[in-house]
This record gives C-alpha cells, sequence and structure tokens, in this order.
C-alpha cells in the first residue's frame, strides 16, 4: 500500500509538474507568434531578391557624397543611372555582358579609349558600378595616372586613405577611389560603388 | 485535470501546426523564377548510392549531365550544387552527404576558394533553407550569416519571411503540398544558345592570395575525404566568367600536389573536351548549355571511370531501370526546351527571359 501510495504522489507530482510545463509552452508560443505578428507590421525589410547595398544608406531628403568622375566632359557618377552616362559618351570601343548566377540582371561593362565603365542593374535600370583607367593616356580628376608614384597619390589625395595589401582606398560615402600600388607605381585607378563581390 | 491536459496539448499542437502553416506558405517556392533555390531540397528524395557526388556552385551544377556519365559509363552521380555556394556551405553540404551515404569520388570545384568571408543572404539561403535541419546545416549557417543574420531567421524561416503574406504570389499556393520536378539529379538543362562574343578584362588585385578562411575549409573537406576513404577531386569548369587567375590556378594546383589530389582545370582542355565558347554556352561564357554538359561529362567521365576504377552499373537491372525513367524524363525536358526555342526564340517556359538586342 506505501509504494502505491508513494507512486501515486509521484504521478500526481509529474502531472504538476507537466501542466506547469505545457503552460510554458504555451505562453512561450502565444509570444512567439504575438512576436511574429507584431513585426510583420513593420518589417518591410523581407524579401528573397538580390540585397542592394545601397538601398539602406539613401533617403530622399538625405544627399550622400559621391565621386564622379570627368571623362570628356561627361560627368559619370557612381551608383546614378547610366542611360544618359552612356549616351552622351557615344559609342564603345567593346562591350561584354555577364548574367549573374542565378538572379536576373545583368552586369555590362563598356570600353572607351582609355576607360572602362561596369554598370549593374537595379530595379530593371541599370547604374554605374564602377570606371576603371585602363591607360596612361587619360588621369583622375586631380591628374593622378597609372605609372605614377604613391607618394603623388597622398601628396595629391592627402592621407586619409585606407590601405589594404597594396591599395589605397579613399571612401567618399557609398563610393570609393581606389589606387593599386606595385614596386611603388600605381598599376590600376577605380571610381566605384562600395559592394561585396558576386559571381 | 487529464481533461485539461489534453486541451493545452491540443491547443499547443494547433498553434505550431497554424505556425508551420504559415511558414509553409510564406517562403519562396524558387519555381516560377530563380528555380536555382531549389536545388538543394531535391536530393533527399533521391536513392542515396552514388559513386560520385559533385558539389559546389553554379559551375557544376549547370555543367555535368549526371545522365550522359550514366549513358556513357554507368556512373550513377548527383549534384549537390548551388548558386554561389561558398566553400564552408560545401564543407557542410559533404559533411551531410556522408551522413546518407558514402560515394567513392566527391568532385568540387574551386571557384568559391575566391571568396573568403560571407556574402549575400540571398544567395546563403539558397543553398541553407534547402538543407533539412541537422547539426551540418546549423554550422553552415553560422559560418556563412553576414554582419546582420541571425541564426534564428534561418532555423524559423517564417521570422524572416513572414511579410510576404501581402506579396504571395500564385506559385506560393500551387506549390504548397509539391514542388515538381525541374533538375535531372542535380542538373539544370539549358539547350539555348548564345555565343562568346568577347572576354572580360582581367583586373589587376590587390592580393592574389587565395583567403585563409577558404584554405581551412579545403583542407576539412580533403581531411574528412580522407576519414571516409573518399577520393576527393578538385576541378575549375570551363567558363571564362567569373575570371579565374593564373595566380589562383597555381595556388590550387600547388594545394592539389601537396596533398595528393587529382585537379582539372578545364580552361585549359576545352579542345580536349569539344567545347566550344561558339556554340555551347547560353550566357556567352558563364555556363555551358546542354551540349557543352554532355561533351564536357563525357570528357570528365571517362577520367573518373578509368582512374579511379568505377563500377559501370548499366548491366543491374534494377538499377538501369531507374536510371531509364531519369532519362525518359531528360530526354523530355530536352525536348520541350527545343520546342519552346524554335517557337519562342528562347525557352519561354523555362524561365528564360527574351533576348534583348544591345
Amino acid at each position: 500500500m506505501g509504494i502505491l501510495r508513494t507512486l501515486a504522489q509521484k504521478n500526481q507530482r509529474t502531472i504538476k509538474n507537466g501542466g506547469i510545463m505545457l503552460k510554458k509552452i504555451t505562453v512561450f508560443l502565444l509570444i512567439t507568434l504575438m512576436f511574429i505578428m507584431l513585426i510583420g507590421c513593420n518589417d518591410e525589410s523581407v524579401d528573397n531578391n538580390e540585397t542592394d547595398p545601397q538601398e539602406s544608406n539613401v533617403t530622399e531628403t538625405e544627399v550622400i557624397e559621391s565621386y564622379t568622375y570627368t571623362y570628356n566632359d561627361t560627368k559619370i557618377e557612381i551608383n546614378s543611372k547610366a542611360e544618359p552616362i552612356l549616351d552622351d559618351l557615344g559609342e564603345e570601343i567593346s562591350y561584354f555582358e555577364s548574367e549573374s548566377c542565378a538572379f536576373p540582371g545583368l552586369d555590362k561593362v563598356y570600353t572607351y579609349p582609355g576607360l572602362e565603365i561596369q554598370t549593374y542593374e537595379k530595379d530593371g535600370i541599370d547604374h554605374i558600378l564602377s570606371v576603371n583607367i585602363l591607360d596612361d593616356t587619360i588621369g583622375t580628376n586631380k591628374g593622378i595616372r597609372l605609372f605614377d608614384s604613391s607618394s603623388k597619390v597622398i601628396e595629391t589625395y592627402g592621407e586619409n586613405y585606407e590601405e589594404n595589401t597594396g591599395q589605397y582606398i579613399y571612401k567618399k560615402g557609398e563610393t570609393k577611389l581606389s589606387f593599386l600600388i606595385k614596386d611603388d607605381e600605381v598599376i590600376a585607378i577605380e571610381y566605384a560603388a562600395i559592394v561585396k563581390e558576386e559571381n | 485535470m487529464l481533461k485539461k491536459n489534453l486541451i493545452r496539448i491540443l491547443s499547443i499542437v494547433l498553434l505550431i501546426t497554424i505556425l508551420l502553416s504559415i511558414q509553409r506558405l510564406v517562403v519562396p517556392k524558387y519555381m516560377d523564377d530563380i528555380v536555382e533555390g531549389s536545388l538543394i531540397e531535391t536530393y533527399y528524395g533521391e536513392e542515396k548510392d552514388h559513386d560520385v557526388v559533385f558539389i559546389g556552385d553554379c559551375e557544376v551544377y549547370e555543367n555535368f549531365s549526371p545522365i550522359t556519365l550514366w549513358e556513357d559509363f554507368g556512373i550513377k552521380s548527383f549534384i549537390r550544387g548551388s548558386a554561389q555556394q561558398l566553400i564552408w556551405q560545401s564543407y557542410y553540404l559533404m559533411e551531410e552527404t556522408l551522413k546518407y551515404e558514402k560515394p567513392e569520388v566527391i568532385v568540387f570545384n574551386v571557384l568559391s576558394m575566391k571568396y573568403n568571408e560571407p556574402q549575400n543572404e540571398a544567395y546563403n539561403r539558397m543553398t541553407l533553407d534547402g538543407m533539412k535541419l541537422s547539426m551540418s546545416k546549423i554550422k553552415s549557417i553560422q559560418a556563412s550569416m553576414t554582419d546582420d543574420e541571425k541564426i534564428i531567421d534561418y532555423i524559423f524561416p517564417i521570422l524572416r519571411f513572414h511579410s510576404r503574406w501581402s506579396k504571395l504570389e500564385a506559385q506560393d499556393f500551387k506549390y504548397y503540398f509539391n514542388k515538381e520536378k525541374i533538375f535531372h539529379n542535380g542538373y539544370y538543362m539549358r539547350v539555348d544558345t548564345k555565343p562568346v562574343e568577347s572576354f572580360p578584362r582581367k583586373k589587376p588585385l590587390a592580393d592574389y592570395r587565395l583567403g585563409e578562411n577558404a584554405y581551412h575549409y579545403l583542407e576539412k573537406m580533403t581531411e574528412l575525404a580522407k576519414e571516409n576513404d573518399i577520393e576527393l577531386v578538385l576541378i575549375k569548369a570551363p567558363t571564362i566568367y567569373p575570371v579565374w587567375y593564373d595566380e589562383w590556378d597555381i595556388q590550387i594546383e600547388n594545394y592539389a600536389a601537396e596533398n595528393d589530389l587529382m585537379y582539372l582545370n578545364f580552361l585549359d582542355l576545352t579542345e580536349e573536351a569539344n567545347i566550344d565558347f561558339r556554340k555551347h554556352t547560353y550566357d556567352g561564357g558563364l555556363h555551358l548549355n546542354l551540349q557543352g554538359a554532355e561533351n564536357l561529362s563525357k570528357y570528365f567521365g571517362k577520367i573518373l571511370a578509368d582512374t579511379y576504377d568505377l563500377t559501370d552499373h548499366r548491366s543491374n537491372n534494377n538499377t538501369a531501370e531507374i536510371w531509364d525513367e531519369k532519362s525518359d524524363f531528360y530526354y523530355s525536358m530536352k525536348e520541350a526546351q527545343y520546342f519552346d526555342l524554335n517557337k519562342y526564340g528562347y525557352l519561354k517556359n523555362f524561365g528564360a527571359k527574351k533576348p534583348t538586342n544591345n
């Protein structure tokens, strides 16, 4: 009898503990559901589309500084719409396009004398991703050309740059101007949007 | 007391069922567009006794045809590929695969060695969301997350996609219970052709060294293969873009030599593999079309069969029956794609965009 009573008491405790546990789980699930519903009302950013690195930093009233390169009197602003710029530049020497893996949209590369422009697609519209200087017939807006020395770059653009394995990077808003230095000579110059590389 | 508890249990079950049902509805289906997001999950419904498993990014799932490997060499293969699959994702997919089966050979495409850190949530999801919940998946999520991502959003995708309720599309309801079969053992078929017309310039890089984190996972793959007595084969698919630098190639060659692995850079073997970029690519050199993938598979299949003495299973009636069915589906899709191509000029019913003139 004693054993039976002990077992019965144990069962009651187990049921009681189980009840408390169930209550906790129910409360947790209800809170989770409410949380989901609440954030569901506010969160507009969820999508399975490719993330646009610029989107989160731009508002209608905010003015963000960016690099603009001038080529034959045409102003090429990084991250701006490509069509009017390309129209202004006239026919390119060569053109290359590539799709990204899976996601729609083309990356396009236009080559002009001494210059290469790459675009990216955002909401179906091409924008300027980068401007690369290809030879020493042209230079940056401040006159730095390929094969100039690193000291000339610093004299011209100042010491407020980030160095990354031989690359001097001057940032402005969501854009950058990079000089790749090898053996104390500039071997590549690029104005570009700040994005992570994708294939 | 019992009645109360029963009601509580039923309430919880009901609540969980509702949450899971909503989750199933709101997660992207990847069927009418960006179909590549459906690739990873297709593995779980397969017979898991493959001789060869491919792991990697789009350079595996668009460039090799398991049906050709079967038809020409009797090799049973599967491609566990996904868009921009990063090397840590490949490693954890390999780890997960080995819980289901032990293939003779695992083939890994090395393009992803160029990435040393997490890149992009949208691509992450195309690999991770298709995986079944397991420790491999959790570790893969942890290795893949960018700064503003949370692990809980991957384990319970409803937390990430709940606001899609206002953007639900017909495909969300159409594929609520079942998805149509659209791949061929992980191969994504495209019969159309867009020749290579120009080559991209190789931009000089600040640093050509492949990253430490990428090497860490390559080493883990090598160790895992050795522990399981599996041959790991490294490849670089023959695609001209994204650019594969000679400096990277030398590093992979050295790694393969140091670790006694086979490494094939198919960019150097296009003639032997009968790849002609005027005819065998559907997107100007990024991926091969069906003819290109079949040619490459014939070439690679012979190397695999000869080097690793793989069994030809074609005389096994049971296996042959399964693969005959796969072949039927393959040829019916091939026919349907050519039908589209002839009628519309592009693969209208297979997610392709109507060609535009630049």
